[in-house]
């Protein structure tokens, strides 16, 4: 149990570092790449952007119950950036993505594996983990970041027109508080680190679809366990990334 | 190339397999199996499904490694090639798969190109386009070219497997069961096909498949599987003449 | 393909936009300060401060902390390097105090720059400004009940003597020898806490940076001058001493205005001396026509104040915004002299108690020969009388509204003060109440408008507790 659990952790881990490596050497699949970004990019445009900002209602609503009873209520803008720029965009944005991407490429590579089309893919002197996978890899690892900065902002709009119908906030001031107390080491490294969101989730989804060999039943088993794994696995990486933030950027663990 | 001590036996045999052992999960699907196809020459590989008629194919282009023995391809012993000189090879070959393996995230037209852009980079838009254009024209889907392998037939779809299989020009053509799960008529259509592959380009065929019928049409030799050891190997009419009633059971007419 | 390809670009596009948006934002937040001057200051403790921590001035967010320098050994302080806005550079002067305030009650730790006086000149760019370190409450409040303890003695004992004085009209030589031996005793314990200060005890080293207090003291030193003036019908060395403390900038020069302080406590001591002896030599009535006993009971009412001042009032924490909450739960701010606008504002002053009691000018006061008023034996009695009308008067807040309806405001203002003055006095000496407990008010000529009268010439007297029960 233990052994098969670890040798599976190693299986990965080399798959991972296989598809690292992959993405510098030639050739390069670039129009695979440019159609898995858009898959990826523009096909999550719209889950993220409308969770962002329902997100966003919500978290505004239910910090202002409570800041109301301490008369601070002018700090709303401030704690909803601060949570979102910090944790709720990147996470949501990873877990999102971890149920949207994730079943589609474990599915996706599940059911290429079971027709033969990785097999004919290699047949044709084409890399298929090259096509198939590095390409995913990249397009998951750029397009987190991306789209963690549209949860965030959305999550900030939303948020202002849920403050703007109770208290009638400008704009300008809400933004003007919203980035009051932000510093970059707020910003900048959590977005970052939805990169490795990106990469973890896409690899443990490659893993799963392009490793499995177990026909349409590999293709259920393949989609269920990139999203359960890899939504485990970036809540966990996610721990160590903070600390890491930490670590790099000791004021922002006040 | 330095050690292949078998090669000058066979002496520039297409595909030569020496004593081969291939197993799954413990269960023995070939078991020291051993004959060679001459250039120029067609095999047909009968046998019952599940006694590893398509192993041998897969074996053939290095999709599966042999677990004992040789198997070789224009005297290259394909457990030995690294991934260039696996491509050198794969660029003679062309796969036709079972369930025809169309990348069903492309069109026909950019299935058949894939292999054009990657292997030839210096070929032009134009030149790309005319070639996928004629390939079509060959088997008969010139104005298929951008439909999506899911909206066509399964005869449909064999044909584009073969137009896919033969769009660089191959020296040797792998051929998996090119009439399984069609009609009667289609599967001639396709065998028509093939014998004008053979005729007009002299191409090196292993057609696996359990349909006599067309078998007889275009094999110069047959090689029957059963149990995963070689029942017989030899020309049709050779094999007729002998008394085993086994061997009969897989090449009479019925 | 190519619609791929444009959806795909707006996407980049759109988060390239927002992002840069974002940096912007952030950006602007931080850098707003570009055009910063640079200044140091030293703290012995840093209050959790942080790099980074807002500095302000006059409430104005006007830069941030950019480093703090951790001290190498004990003894030595942190060094904080501070960007402040140039925009702002002119209210940073040679003598600006540096100190650390908490946002709200459980907010972030921020520096408040205090203005510099007009005379300082302008704190040069990257010069070290003199800090202030944060209080420890408790000790404040050790401190300062130890303070007004000790002055509440020394205004017994001269209060005791005074009653004396008061009974036996004719004043002899040993009643005022002793009452100025309690004079001493009141300048000397003045000394005492300005040793405190020397020594290192905070409290009153605070209030006297503290802008505010330093106002105090010199309202205190005034006070003391008038002392010495009565007492002494003029001296001119006193009179130049004290310009010089007065003149002189509080703020900031600590050292020096202390040890003026002292020598001009000092000095008091010997002019009470000399008073002494001037009162041997000329013991009789002035050339107002006042006895010497009104004389020095005058005095010791203005010495009263001034160590009244010193203790309670110059106690003045009341002006640090820590002990707001202490003084406001006493029920009122400040009850020495109470700011009449704000006094007419209040709820005391509008709806009148049944507890106010009124006395008329005419049953209180008489006029000397050069204009001013003092209390007439019958006035004490109607004081006593009205006093009678209280259930209690001890341990709780009691206010003299003067009333004078004159010609001019000013006027007035001065007459009904010192009408309340007057009372206050004969109040404080015999019934002991304590100075922080009673409170004047100059009220003019204009009585609350509920009260029934257009106008009032006179006294009213409020007992804020009684009103409460």
């Amino acid at each position: 149990m233990v052994k098969s659990a670890l040798e599976s952790i190693g299986r990965v881990t080399s798959f991972g570092t296989r598809a690292l490596r992959d993405a510098w050497t030639p050739p390069f699949e670039w129009q695979y790449l440019l159609w898995q970004l858009c898959e990826v990019g523009v096909g999550s445009f719209l889950l993220v952007v409308a969770a962002g900002f329902a997100l966003g209602v919500v978290m505004t609503l239910h910090t202002r119950s409570t800041l109301v009873q301490f008369g601070a209520t002018a700090d709303i803008p401030s704690f909803q950036s601060l949570a979102f720029f910090n944790e709720i965009g990147p996470l949501v944005t990873g877990l999102l993505m971890a149920g949207r991407v994730g079943a589609s490429i474990g599915a996706q590579l599940a059911n290429m594996r079971a027709t033969e089309q990785i097999d004919a893919i290699e047949t044709l002197s084409v890399n298929s983990f090259k096509l198939l996978v590095v390409t995913r890899v990249i397009a998951c690892t750029v397009m987190l970041p991306v789209l963690t900065i549209f949860m965030d902002a959305s999550g900030i709009l939303g948020g202002f027109i849920s403050e703007h119908l109770v208290s009638h906030l400008s704009w300008t001031l809400y933004l003007h508080r919203a980035f009051e107390n932000l510093a970059l080491a707020n910003f900048i490294p959590p977005t970052l680190k939805t990169a490795v969101f990106g990469y973890l989730i896409a690899i443990i989804s490659c893993f799963y679809g392009y490793t499995t060999n177990e026909g349409s039943n590999g293709v259920r088993k393949a989609a269920t366990s990139s999203v359960v794994v890899s939504s485990l696995v970036i809540i966990l990486a996610d721990v160590i990334l903070v600390k890491c933030i930490f670590f790099l950027f000791p004021d922002q663990a006040l | 190339m330095s050690d292949n001590g078998g090669r000058g036996s066979q002496h520039h045999a297409a595909i030569a397999f020496e004593q081969v052992d291939k197993g799954f999960n413990g269960r023995k699907v070939l078991d020291k199996v051993s004959f060679s196809v001459a250039r120029g020459e067609v095999l047909c590989i009968l046998g019952r499904s599940g006694t590893g008629k398509s192993v041998t194919l897969k074996l053939m282009i290095g999709l599966h490694n042999a677990d004992a023995g040789k198997v070789l391809v224009e005297g290259e012993d394909m457990a030995t090639l690294d991934e260039d000189g696996l491509v050198k090879v794969r660029r003679k070959m062309g796969y036709m798969f079972q369930s025809a393996a169309l990348l069903d995230s492309f069109s026909l037209s950019q299935n058949l190109a894939m292999p054009l852009h990657r292997l030839d980079p210096t070929k032009s838009p134009d030149g790309v386009r005319s070639a996928v254009a004629s390939t079509l024209r060959q088997v008969g889907l010139e104005k298929d070219g951008e439909k999506m392998p899911a909206t066509l037939s399964g005869g449909m779809q064999k044909r584009a497997g073969l137009a896919r299989a033969l769009i660089l020009r191959p020296e040797i053509l792998l051929v998996d069961e090119p009439s399984s799960g069609l009609d009667r008529i289609t599967a001639g259509e396709i065998d028509d096909l093939l014998i004008k592959v053979k005729t007009e380009r002299h191409t090196t065929m292993v057609i696996v498949t359990h349909d006599i019928h067309g078998a007889r049409k275009i094999g110069d030799k047959f090689a029957v599987l059963d149990q995963g050891r070689l029942l017989a190997f030899g020309a049709p009419k050779e094999l007729d003449g002998r008394q085993d009633s086994r061997l009969q059971q897989f090449i009479s007419e019925r | 393909m190519k619609n791929q390809n444009l959806l795909l670009g707006i996407l980049t596009t759109g988060a390239l936009a927002l992002f840069a948006a974002g940096l912007f934002l952030i950006g602007n937040q931080h850098k707003a300060f570009t055009h910063h001057v640079v200044f140091y200051t030293n703290f012995q403790n840093v209050e959790g401060l942080a790099k980074g921590a807002q500095v302000t001035v006059d409430g104005m967010i006007v830069g941030e902390v950019e480093s703090i320098q951790v001290p190498s050994g004990p003894g030595q302080k942190f060094r904080l390097k501070m960007n402040v806005d140039d925009r702002l550079h002119g209210l940073i002067r040679g003598d600006s105090l540096v100190t650390v305030e908490t946002e709200g009650l459980v907010g972030d730790k921020f520096l408040v720059i205090h203005d510099g006086s007009e005379h300082a000149s302008e704190a040069p760019a990257g010069s070290t400004l003199q800090s202030q370190e944060q209080l420890e409450m408790s000790k404040l409040l050790e401190q300062a009940q130890g303070i007004m303890k000790q002055t509440s003695t020394a205004i017994d004992e001269v209060q005791g003597n005074l009653n004396d004085l008061r009974a036996h009209l004719d004043v002899t030589l040993d009643t005022a020898t002793s009452t100025i031996r309690n004079v001493n005793g009141v300048v000397n314990n003045v000394n005492g806490v300005v040793t405190d200060v020397r020594s290192g005890k905070g409290t009153v080293g605070m209030l006297l940076e503290d802008k505010a207090t330093a106002a105090d003291v010199r309202q205190s030193v005034a006070n003391v001058r008038q002392t010495t003036a009565t007492l002494n019908g003029s001296s001119t060395r006193i009179d130049s001493l004290l310009a010089e403390v007065q003149s002189r900038q509080l703020l900031g020069k600590m050292d020096d205005t202390l040890s003026n302080t002292k020598s001009a406590t000092q000095n008091l001591n010997q002019i009470s001396q000399q008073v002494n002896t001037t009162l041997k030599s000329a013991f009789g009535e002035d050339q107002y026509g006042e006895d010497a006993g009104t004389n020095l009971e005058q005095s010791l009412t203005n010495i009263n104040q001034a160590t009244g001042n010193m203790a309670d009032d110059t106690e003045a924490l009341k002006h640090n915004f820590l002990f707001k909450g202490f003084f406001k739960h006493r029920g009122y701010d400040d009850l020495d002299d109470l700011p009449v606008e704000q006094y007419r504002a209040g709820e005391i002053f509008r709806n009148v108690p049944e507890s106010r009691q009124w006395i008329p000018a005419s049953s209180l006061f008489s006029t000397n020969a050069d204009g001013s008023e003092v209390l007439t034996t019958q006035g004490r009695h109607s004081i006593d009388a009205a006093i009678g009308q209280f259930k209690e008067i001890y341990g709780q807040p009691l206010i003299i509204e003067g009333y004078d309806p004159s010609d001019s405001e000013s006027v007035e203002l001065i007459r009904s003060r010192r009408r309340a003055v007057l009372v206050q006095t004969y109040l404080q000496l015999h019934y002991h109440l304590l100075p922080k407990n009673t409170a004047i008010v100059a009220l003019g000529s204009t009585p609350p408008t509920n009260a029934g009268k257009s106008t009032f010439d006179g006294v009213s007297l409020v007992s804020i507790g009684e009103r409460n029960k």
